[in-house]
């Protein structure tokens, strides 16, 4: 459940591949504004980085790559670096209009993760997520230097600077800084993927999903409001007084807080369920226990719960105890034997006999009898 | 109407004791004023249910049958240790418990007693109590003294156990009681283990000992766990096993 399916169809990935392809077009082109000062190049500061990564971990090289490539060259078409009807006079110049290294690189982008579907790493534990990490650094440094060794050989630069000078001065920030994107964002995104099978609309009326949901919006909502009250004054402060409240940075910001908050608002409700739904399963299965109705199928369910945290370790340790109640249950009731009674009849009449053919018997059963219908009248006490 | 009901067993370690003092206890609660005597001399046992000790026993069962006293000076009201469990008891309980002093239980046991001097203590403390049921726990086996508490009780339980070492022995008791015209006689099954099926048990107990059962109660940890230093229905009123009891003892009683 928290890796992707062994065999998924090809239709299925096709749709994967386009999904991503859009969504990181439309995010680039949305923070296109974002570049780095001395970028004398058209690189830019893109959150939208962690998408191709993100589909390559979840749908494999090929979908990655595609989402990069494809999302990007779709990206610069929009924003214009990118321009049909390409110049076809040299292979040289058809490279250099399509920025080839670019779409190759943000191609990287999504194949170099794609390879961790081979390994199956578990996205709900600390370990798998520093992997994650750690492939996901490698990529983004990787694609970075692939387009910035490149540049020199597909553009013609008018200063003939040398590639290094070219890396250190352009491409390190901008890797960098896409990195910090990429680092914050792929996690989680993985993280939620992995408990996907938790979701469903249903979960939002728990009690203790809709406290946790409220919790986590409100940590991230606050600090978000007040930055973007300040970042707008400022804008406008900077522009002239609030007359020029909507100039100078305003969309860019606008658009960065709407993101933010777009993201924080689903990734509270994702978290909330991952953490919230295995609580109020196991509570449902604690009750079906009570009523001696969780069955084995379902205990077993919860011993194997894979994850890190208490939560999980509490799941897999009911079902193991739940396991064993009602297996040691099953066990006992195969040996319910009938219940066996031997009268020796022979034996019995003989020592009843030993009893009643006494004097003393026949005295005493005289005088119940008589007791009994003069109403407790009491025998005399001649007994020996 | 008072009437005698005993409660008793072939073999020892049935439960008897424990079933006197609960279904005492719960006549107790309708109200009831309940005598119960100790008739197990050489091993008694159910003052310990009522939480007493040699400290709180003047004179006993014994005293009486040597002449010493009255029955009823025997008779202690322990009525208010059920009330610390029902602040608003009705009913009351007395114990004439036997002696526990090792001396005196050798001594009654090498010189013998009066049997008959037994039964007239009986109905004495009918009378001198004003006794709504007299409640005898005997001790295991048939004997004389057995037989007579046999012969004059109103009611009759037998305890077994689902073990065969009291299949054969109750057969014969089962027997003998009925020869002794006894008006109300019942089987009660103790201490079947959980996995068994109860209406099973209780078929096939009535079809050969042709005997009706007034209860079959479970195997019971928490019984166990409280190892007669008190009275079950009391600690645990809201118990199935507490239940079962009630319908014995209505069964007892009609």
């Amino acid at each position: 459940m928290d890796r992707p399916a062994t065999q998924p169809g090809w239709g299925f990935l096709v749709r994967m591949a386009l999904l991503g392809a859009v969504l990181y077009a439309a995010t680039s082109w949305v923070t296109v504004f974002a570049t780095t000062s001395s970028s004398a190049i058209a690189g830019n500061l893109r959150p939208g980085v962690a998408i191709p990564i993100f589909f390559g971990f979840a749908f494999g090289p090929l979908v990655g790559f595609v989402v990069g490539f494809g999302g990007n060259l779709l990206a610069d078409t929009l924003t214009g670096f990118v321009q049909f009807p390409l110049d076809a006079s040299s292979p040289r110049a058809l490279a250099a209009s399509l920025q080839i290294n670019w779409q190759v690189a943000n191609g990287l982008l999504g194949l170099i993760p794609g390879f961790a579907v081979l390994r199956q790493w578990c996205y709900q534990t600390r370990e798998g997520l520093l992997k994650a990490l750690a492939l996901t650094s490698f990529a983004v440094v990787g694609a970075g230097l692939f387009a910035a060794v490149l540049d020199p050989f597909v553009f013609v630069y008018e200063d003939q600077t040398t590639i290094w000078q070219t890396v250190a001065r352009d491409n390190l920030p901008l890797v960098l800084i896409n990195w910090i994107y990429a680092a914050v964002i792929v996690p989680i995104l993985l993280f939620n993927y992995a408990y996907r099978h938790l979701y469903g609309p249903a979960m939002l009326r728990a009690g203790l999903m809709q406290r946790v949901l409220l919790t986590v919006v409100i940590s991230a909502a606050v600090p978000i409001i007040m930055l973007s009250i300040f970042l707008l004054e400022a804008n406008a402060r900077l522009n002239g007084g609030w007359s020029g409240a909507f100039g100078g940075v305003f969309f860019q910001l606008a658009v960065t807080i709407l993101m933010t908050t777009v993201f924080i608002l689903t990734n509270a409700a994702l978290m909330a369920q991952s953490m919230t739904r295995p609580l109020i399963e196991l509570s449902a299965s604690a009750r079906a226990m009570e009523k001696n109705t969780l069955t084995l199928a379902q205990a077993e369910t919860l011993k194997a719960t894979t994850g890190d945290d208490e939560i999980a370790q509490l799941s897999r340790v009911f079902g193991t105890m739940a396991q064993e109640v009602i297996q040691r249950e099953q066990e006992l009731r195969k040996h319910v034997q009938e219940l066996q009674i031997m009268i020796d009849e022979h034996k019995r009449s003989d020592q009843v006999k030993e009893i009643v053919e006494t004097d003393f018997f026949r005295d005493l059963k005289q005088k119940a009898r008589a007791m009994r219908e003069r109403g407790k009248a009491q025998p005399a006490s001649t007994n020996e | 109407m008072s009437k005698i009901i005993s409660i008793h067993s072939f073999r020892g370690g049935t439960g008897k004791s424990n079933t006197t003092a609960n279904i005492t206890a719960l006549l107790a609660q309708r109200g009831l004023r309940v005598g119960v005597v100790d008739t197990d001399i050489q091993s008694p046992g159910i003052h310990v249910l009522f939480g007493l000790d040699e400290e709180h026993i003047s004179r006993s069962l014994n005293d009486y049958l040597w002449g010493k006293c009255e029955i009823k000076d025997a008779a202690m009201d322990v009525t208010s240790i059920l009330q610390q469990f029902k602040p608003g008891l009705k009913g009351q309980v007395f114990l004439i418990p036997s002696s526990i002093k090792a001396g005196e239980i050798a001594k009654i046991l090498r010189e013998g007693y009066d049997v008959g001097l037994l039964n007239d203590g009986f109905q004495q403390l009918l009378e001198d109590l004003q006794l709504d049921v007299l409640m005898i726990d005997t001790h295991p086996g048939l004997n004389e003294e057995t037989l007579l508490s046999i012969a004059i009780s109103d009611a009759l339980a037998i305890i077994m156990r689902p073990d065969n070492q009291d299949y054969q022995g109750t057969s014969v008791t089962v027997e003998v009681a009925r020869k002794l015209e006894v008006p109300n006689l019942l089987l009660v099954v103790n201490k079947v283990p959980p996995v068994f099926d109860f209406d099973h048990v209780q078929q096939k107990i009535e079809q050969t000992y042709n005997c009706r059962v007034g209860a079959i109660l479970p195997h019971s940890d928490e019984m166990m766990v409280l190892s007669s230093s008190g009275i079950f229905v009391l600690k645990y009123p809201d118990h199935p096993m507490t239940a079962r009891l009630e319908r014995l003892a209505s069964l007892l009683i009609a």
